[in-house]
């Protein structure tokens, strides 16, 4: 057996020993949710455990209080390998995305990866190292945009996580995804006695989605718009001067995106033009990009998934795909983002179902075969500089 | 001379005996639509010539107008009594026109009778045709037809005898909506979708709808809605109606109907095209002065003024841009029998109410109402002040 394979082993039986600690703290953050840039709990929770197993921990790194990083050195310069992990829950339903199954396969690996070190010396046996980066606020705060904007990716050569799905897919797309706030100003009137006195705000957002839902026909498959009114008039005597509404543009193509956004801009804009209102539509400058695959990285981890018996399934084409901030990681440096079961088929992701699915004994079982797969394949990097480098290369070339 | 009164005027009426019924009658049978009123036309124009008017034909260049002239401009005012006689496609004379005409050839027959072949001044009965849709005056006004007309007057058939019901100014707009055409299964990404723009003005006029004045119409079809269902159609157009009591107003809401459009067109990528028709109905302006003057008169022979219907009936004619021109009344005579409900405009029952013998009855009454109106104006200069004062914002009575 290489010294690869050895170390693998050792791993994996380290990850299998801290098994029941790791689904102890994945239990315990799924019984403490908490919203995005708020996981005080889950924060605190993950980096006393990496700390505890040796890890170099810096909390609120980036200025975000609940995000870390903990480190696991090598023996000299080489790779740095990040393992992403998430920890944030979703409002009213819980962990109904399998944050807390993220968060543990992605400190699993890094505990175990550090216990392998501690044993011979203080660093991994391999040049390059390996860090844990906790990113906070996945669902709709961006956390990892904020992180990288402020460097915390900067030394970061190649990137990982997993995600809790209904069935492992090493390789599904996520949508880029732009959001929008429209507001409509018109006149007020009394809706009875002056209604033509009135330019009506309520019109122009009904326009808009009139527009839009005519406009889905001509829009490419992979693309979504959805979106709701948040501020829909005032008093029903009242011709609604105010309205605001919110929605998020997706598509596969980042360029198709742009697209999108212009055709929004002008379905918005047509809206106002026909009702006589002003409009307003803010993008947030915030943009998810669709993930980037990198197969070179994927073929490691599936290697890896294969080597601990665990099965990858068969795509099920019938659903459809989310956006994640992981996709604007993926285009700044070669990631993997693949998916894992924790549940029977067919679960949607944020569904109640889904949220019970995140504390099974599937979701137990997908953790722990995940911090392997991603520690096994982190040592594969780092043993093999031109692992890499091909993956680099692929990332170069799409 | 003395100016002749109500009882030469009915005396004349009786002479005419069942001529006026004839015409009505002949005209009610064959229904001829706007512009192509061929037989009408001749038939009022061999009427009125047999009573001693000059009658041009082809008037202002429209085959089916004519103009029958009775005296000289220069001895006193010019007054003109319209006459329509275009029926409707589908159910005929359902707007009555056969009695405005033969009404019209009645006060024309009744004025020759009771002023002689030199009267102090001019009378004309005009046969404006085209009054459903195709602007039959308005085409008359723009040829000069009505230059030198001191005052024009008409009656219409309604379910009720009203000197005032107001009629809409309207504008008639085609919308069209250009496209990109795709294959609507392989490529809709492809596609501009001309049917969306089109679905969202519509959807705009309806949204918009709650912000008109009460009296304000607007309406329409879709003329062209695609070519088949498997391309993204690229092509669409549809036909409105915008109607307005007021002028202004009108002109607003023609505005915020093209801001639709446009609206439409950006949300879906097309282009909006607008082609209003050359010419707009302007909503209708009855002198005072002169309806009640032929108010007076129609009491006098023995018709009095109903009380309102409900609601107003809404309606337009070109008759509104002569009324914006010259002096002009257009009253509404009753022609249902006491007691019938009333009837709605364009529909077969008002179609076969204005042929019965009631109705006839009442076309003659106003006939000779029309006249005496008419001998007003030749004979009474302060009649015609006032009408022409009240017109120029300047005089008249006040609003009813």
């Amino acid at each position: 057996m290489s010294d690869l394979e050895a170390l693998k082993s050792r791993v994996a039986e380290t990850a299998d020993r801290l098994a029941d600690e790791l689904w102890g703290l994945a239990l315990r953050i799924h019984a403490n949710p908490e919203l995005a840039f708020k996981e005080e709990k889950a924060a605190g929770w993950l980096t006393a455990f990496l700390e505890a197993r040796g890890c170099r921990v810096e909390r609120g790194v980036g200025g975000l209080p609940t995000a870390f990083r903990a480190e696991v050195p090598g023996t000299g310069p080489g790779a740095t390998v990040a393992i992403m992990a998430e920890y944030d829950a979703l409002p009213q339903i819980g962990h109904a995305c399998g944050h807390n199954v993220i968060a543990t396969a992605g400190a699993g690996a890094g505990a175990s990866l550090a216990a392998v070190a501690l044993a011979g010396a203080t660093r991994l046996p391999l040049p390059g190292r390996v860090v844990v980066i906790g990113t906070p606020a996945e669902e709709g705060g961006a956390g990892k945009v904020r992180l990288m904007e402020r460097g915390v990716f900067r030394e970061v050569d190649v990137a990982m996580m997993i995600h809790p799905r209904c069935g492992t897919q090493l390789w599904r797309p996520t949508l880029g995804l732009t959001k929008v706030k429209v507001e409509y100003f018109g006149k007020a009137a009394h809706a009875s006695s002056w209604p033509w006195r009135g330019v009506n705000a309520l019109n122009a957002v009904i326009g808009l989605f009139n527009a839009l839902d005519a406009m889905r026909q001509q829009i490419r498959s992979d693309a979504r718009v959805h979106g709701i009114i948040t501020v829909g008039g005032q008093q029903a005597n009242i011709i609604p001067e105010y309205t605001a509404a919110e929605f998020y543009l997706r598509s596969l193509d980042k360029t198709y995106l742009q697209e999108l956004r212009r055709r929004f801009e002008a379905a918005a804009e047509g809206a106002a033009t026909a009702t006589g209102c002003r409009v307003q539509a803010t993008f947030d400058p915030t943009i998810h990009d669709p993930l980037k695959p990198n197969f070179t990285m994927l073929e490691l981890f599936g290697r890896n998934l294969d080597r601990i018996g665990f099965a990858v399934d068969p795509d099920d084409a019938e659903a459809g795909y989310g956006s994640t901030d992981a996709g604007n990681v993926s285009q700044a440096l070669p990631t993997i983002h693949p998916y894992i079961r924790i549940s029977p088929d067919g679960v949607p992701g944020h569904s109640r179902d889904f949220a019970e699915a995140a504390a099974s004994p599937l979701a137990r079982a997908g953790m722990l075969a995940a911090a392997k797969a991603l520690a096994m394949t982190a040592l594969d990097l780092l043993a093999d500089p031109s692992a890499v480098a091909a993956a680099k290369a692929e990332f170069a070339r799409a | 001379m003395t100016t002749p009164g109500a009882r030469e005027v009915l005396a004349a009426a009786e002479q005419l005996g069942s001529e006026l019924d004839a015409l009505s009658r002949r005209i009610h049978a064959h229904p001829e639509v706007g512009f192509a009123e061929v037989r009408a036309a001749a038939w009022l124009a061999e009427h009125l010539a047999g009573h001693g008017y000059a009658v041009e034909r082809e008037a202002g260049g429209v085959t089916t107008a004519f103009r029958a002239s009775l005296g000289s401009d220069a001895a006193g005012p010019t007054v003109a009594i319209l006459a329509e006689y275009d029926a409707l496609p589908g159910i005929g004379h359902g707007c009555g026109h056969n009695l405005i005409a033969a009404a019209a050839a009645g006060a024309g027959a009744i004025l020759a009778a009771v002023l002689g072949p030199r009267p102090a001044g001019r009378v004309q009965v005009i046969g404006t045709p085209a009054e459903e849709g195709g602007g039959g005056k308005v085409a008359l006004l723009d040829a000069g037809v009505f230059r030198g007309v001191d005052a024009a007057l008409m009656v219409h058939p309604f379910s009720r005898t009203r000197m005032y019901e107001p009629l809409l100014g309207r504008v008639k707009l085609t919308v069209e909506f250009v496209g990109k055409a795709a294959h609507a299964a392989a490529y809709p990404d492809e596609g501009l979708n001309a049917l969306d723009a089109m679905l969202l003005h519509f959807q705009g006029i309806a949204a918009m709808r709650q912000q008109l004045r009460p009296e304000a119409r607007v309406h329409g079809i879709i003329t062209r809605g695609g070519d088949a269902p498997n391309i993204i159609p690229e092509h669409t157009a549809a036909l409105f109606y915008v109607r307005s009591i007021d002028r202004e107003y009108l002109q607003e809401v023609a505005r915020r109907f093209e801001a639709c459009a446009e609206g439409a067109a950006r949300a879906t990528g097309t282009r909006a095209r607008i082609s209003p028709e050359a010419f707009l109905y302007e909503p209708m302006r009855a002198n005072r002065t002169l309806s009640e003057r032929f108010r007076r008169h129609l009491v006098a022979v023995g018709i009095g003024e109903d009380p309102a219907a409900p609601r107003p009936a809404l309606a337009s004619s070109d008759v509104g841009n002569v009324s914006q021109a010259l002096p002009t009344i257009h009253p509404w005579i009753g022609i249902l029998p006491p007691g019938q409900p009333d009837l709605a405009l364009h529909t077969p029952a008002f179609r076969d109410a204005a042929i019965t013998d009631f109705a006839l009855a009442r076309m003659r009454a106003a006939a000779c109402a029309l006249a005496l109106t008419a001998l007003d104006v030749l004979g009474d200069p302060t009649c015609l002040r006032a009408a022409r004062a009240e017109l120029a914002g300047t005089g008249g009575p006040p609003s009813p």
